[in-house]
């Protein structure tokens, strides 16, 4: 679906979504388990967070606190950064 | 089990008239829906095997009877929440002859997956596409025909909240009944669902060609409001400033209320029940005034309260700010284990904790929403704020007072931040979800929708906690009551104040202030009242009486113990309908009492040890 080649220096390097700067978007990769097991795969899969889907750094709480994402289309969800760094992107 | 408790009242497992249930993800509008089919016929009801409660209602349709089910919003159906558990199981053992898919048009790109999901199950269904106003507004093109070919079952596009579309579908509902008569009702097949791997192809095949999803999505109110709301240095003040306001609206309306509702209940009393009780032996009217009445009028007490707190709280979620104020306190209450809805309802608590304990419905996570529950007790309810102004006025002075009073607020915090850090470790109260939150648009609530909320919840209070009220209030009449012709230390209750003295006595509670305690069980305004008959002489004596005979450290002791003790036996009941769970229950009353006595034991020994008497 998404075969764009890499435009600047950074597109196509595979980071986690906790590193992207508002303004950022990135393709997932991939969804790890981490200390959810299935939980996290599976309710990231619902809000639209799963491989070959876009998603985009809205903004970024103060203080270590949590990270608005775009999901898709038309879907802003809030998570936590501990949560984010387990979805691996390809930054677009 | 909850199977055994004795509020299981209905099994709904009558086939013969057919069954409808409500599936979708959370912020679909699916209770709107819900709420829009079924009118205000709606009750709650328990279903043996599920552990929670649904809502369901009969309603006639095309010409018969169909029972609708409201289900809890979900997900996704593999999944592990507490939620998903209760939809795998209701699905699993009440068969149903048709499920309505609510999907939320906007975000069908990824919503998409639960119609597919009901497909595999091998439920028959009817997929309505609700916020389509919103979606239109958004540019995103929907072909539903196209959809209905694709999965196979009829597609709708409707606006549950303004109604559009809403008669079409239900005439689709009705004519998917029909054609399913003299069929028997089916079970989920989730080996079929668990079979089958889901990609991301399978999804977009299924809307490709029938949904177009404009390249540039226009800039929505909700984009421009959230660069405000959501600012990481503005976004805190204004959300303390919107708890201000809400908390002012329960302050100044609600408050004041408790006041309406018991002139009305005082003049039932006093001009009909008391002279027609007069015919009757004096215990008699005792017993009816003073332990049934008082429970009547104790819950009718709470009445506009609830309702009041409900209406704001309908609008604060049904706006989309509920969630964000999740976010914005998150980076704060993460650290108690708690997330920014616990902060909420912790504010609300400030007003009365009963409503407070309610809403903390909006929390999915159980460990998370028992947590919360266990730490909102110990918010400074008005209630105690009257306590503690009629003391403190008596024992202090007009200078110390607003201190004391402002540092029972600030313990109030405190401790319930501290109970939370504490008990946040234990498994029963650790959120094992991620933290991963929709923040919907924002969107204006209707007044029908509000309206809604504040009745069916009053509703629902009155069923569950009316009973358990009014049994209380009875047992307190007999303990302060009897052996007959006895008064204040004498009685029961008296008797096991002073029996309790090697307890109390080493938090500077004499026996009097304990009796009081035992009524303050109740509630707290009635402390008050009690001490009066307690020391058997007026208010205003009673206050001149406690300043000679309390000092200020007990005085102090006193009021750290009635801060952090049981508020009242409406949170009580509350806390038990809400957990459902009669162990919470005890459990949260133990912790509270044993909270209560270190805090001011330490408190009154360390004020003795600095020489204060």
């Amino acid at each position: 679906m998404h075969d764009s080649s890499p435009k600047f220096a950074h597109a196509g390097q595979i980071t986690t979504l906790a590193n992207l700067q508002p303004g950022e978007s990135g393709v997932v990769e991939s969804v790890e388990a981490g200390v959810f097991e299935h939980g996290l795969s599976v309710r990231l899969r619902a809000m639209g967070v799963s491989a070959s889907r876009e998603v985009s750094m809205m903004r970024r709480g103060w203080f270590g606190g949590p990270l608005v994402v775009r999901a898709g289309k038309a879907t802003d969800i809030a998570i936590r950064r501990a949560e984010a760094a387990q979805v691996k992107v390809r930054r677009v | 089990m909850d199977c055994c408790a004795p509020e299981v009242k209905l099994a709904p497992t009558d086939n013969k008239i057919p069954r409808v249930a409500l599936i979708g993800q959370p912020n679909t509008g699916k209770s709107m829906l819900y709420n829009r089919i079924t009118g205000a016929s709606a009750y709650v009801g328990n279903w043996p095997g599920i552990t929670v409660s649904l809502s369901n209602a009969r309603v006639k349709l095309g010409g018969r009877e169909v029972e609708f089910v409201d289900l809890p919003g979900i997900y996704d159906l593999e999944g592990f929440s507490d939620d998903e558990t209760v939809v795998a199981n209701f699905l699993k053992a009440y068969p149903v002859d048709l499920v309505i898919v609510v999907v939320n048009a906007s975000q069908i790109d990824r919503q998409i997956l639960m119609p597919l999901q009901v497909r595999l199950l091998g439920l028959p269904a009817v997929v309505m596409l609700n916020m389509a106003d919103e979606a239109r507004k958004a540019g995103i093109e929907i072909d539903p025909a196209a959809l209905s070919a694709r999965l196979g079952v009829p597609v709708h596009l409707i606006s549950a909240k303004y109604g559009h579309g809403f008669a079409d579908a239900m005439v689709s509902v009705s004519a998917a009944l029909d054609g399913r008569a003299g069929t028997k009702p089916v079970f989920a097949n989730y080996e079929s669902l668990r079979g089958t791997l889901m990609t991301e192809e399978t999804l977009a095949e299924t809307l490709h060609g029938a949904v177009a999803y404009p390249h540039e999505p226009p800039k929505t109110i909700t984009d421009r409001l959230d660069r405000w709301l959501l600012h990481p240095i503005l976004g805190l003040p204004i959300f303390f400033a919107v708890m201000l306001g809400v908390f002012y609206i329960v302050w100044s309306i609600g408050l004041p209320s408790q006041d309406w509702v018991g002139a009305v209940t005082d003049w039932i009393q006093s001009s009909i029940l008391e002279p027609v009780l007069s015919l009757g032996p004096s215990w008699l009217q005792n017993f009816v005034i003073n332990g049934i009445w008082l429970g009547v009028a104790t819950v009718a007490s709470f009445v506009p309260l609830i309702m009041l707190f409900f209406f704001c709280m309908a609008v604060v979620e049904d706006s989309g700010y509920l969630s964000r104020a999740a976010y914005l306190m998150d980076t704060w209450m993460r650290r108690l284990g708690l997330d920014g809805r616990a902060f909420v309802m912790q504010m609300m608590g400030f007003g009365c904790n009963v409503p407070a304990l309610m809403g903390t419905r909006v929390m999915r996570s159980r460990p998370l929403r028992l947590l919360s529950m266990l730490i909102i007790p110990f918010s400074l309810c008005s209630a105690r704020l009257a306590v503690f102004v009629f003391i403190i006025s008596a024992v202090f002075s007009p200078v110390q007072g607003p201190l004391v009073l402002f540092s029972l607020y600030v313990i109030s915090f405190v401790a319930a931040f501290l109970a939370a850090a504490i008990f946040s470790r234990s498994k029963q109260f650790k959120s094992t979800e991620p933290f991963v939150l929709e923040l919907p648009p924002y969107r204006v609530p209707t007044l029908r929708q509000v309206w809604l909320r504040g009745f069916g919840e009053l509703r629902e209070f009155l069923h569950r906690a009316t009973s358990f009220i009014i049994l209380g209030t009875m047992g307190v009449w007999f303990l302060t009551n009897f052996p007959v012709d006895a008064e204040g230390l004498d009685t029961w209750g008296g008797q096991i104040g002073r029996f309790l003295q090697p307890v109390m006595a080493p938090i500077g509670i004499d026996p009097y202030l304990t009796l009081a305690l035992i009524f303050g069980f109740i509630a707290k305004e009635v402390v008050i009242g009690s001490l009066a008959t307690i020391y058997a002489m007026s208010a205003g004596l009673v206050a001149q009486h406690i300043a000679t005979t309390v000092s200020p450290a007990a005085a102090y002791s006193f009021c750290l113990f009635c801060l952090l003790y049981t508020p009242c036996l409406t949170t009580v009941a509350t806390a038990k309908a809400e957990s459902r769970s009669w162990g919470f229950m005890l459990f949260s009353l133990a912790i509270s009492l044993v909270y209560a006595w270190l805090v001011a034991f330490v408190f009154y020994q360390s004020a003795l040890l600095l020489g204060f008497k």
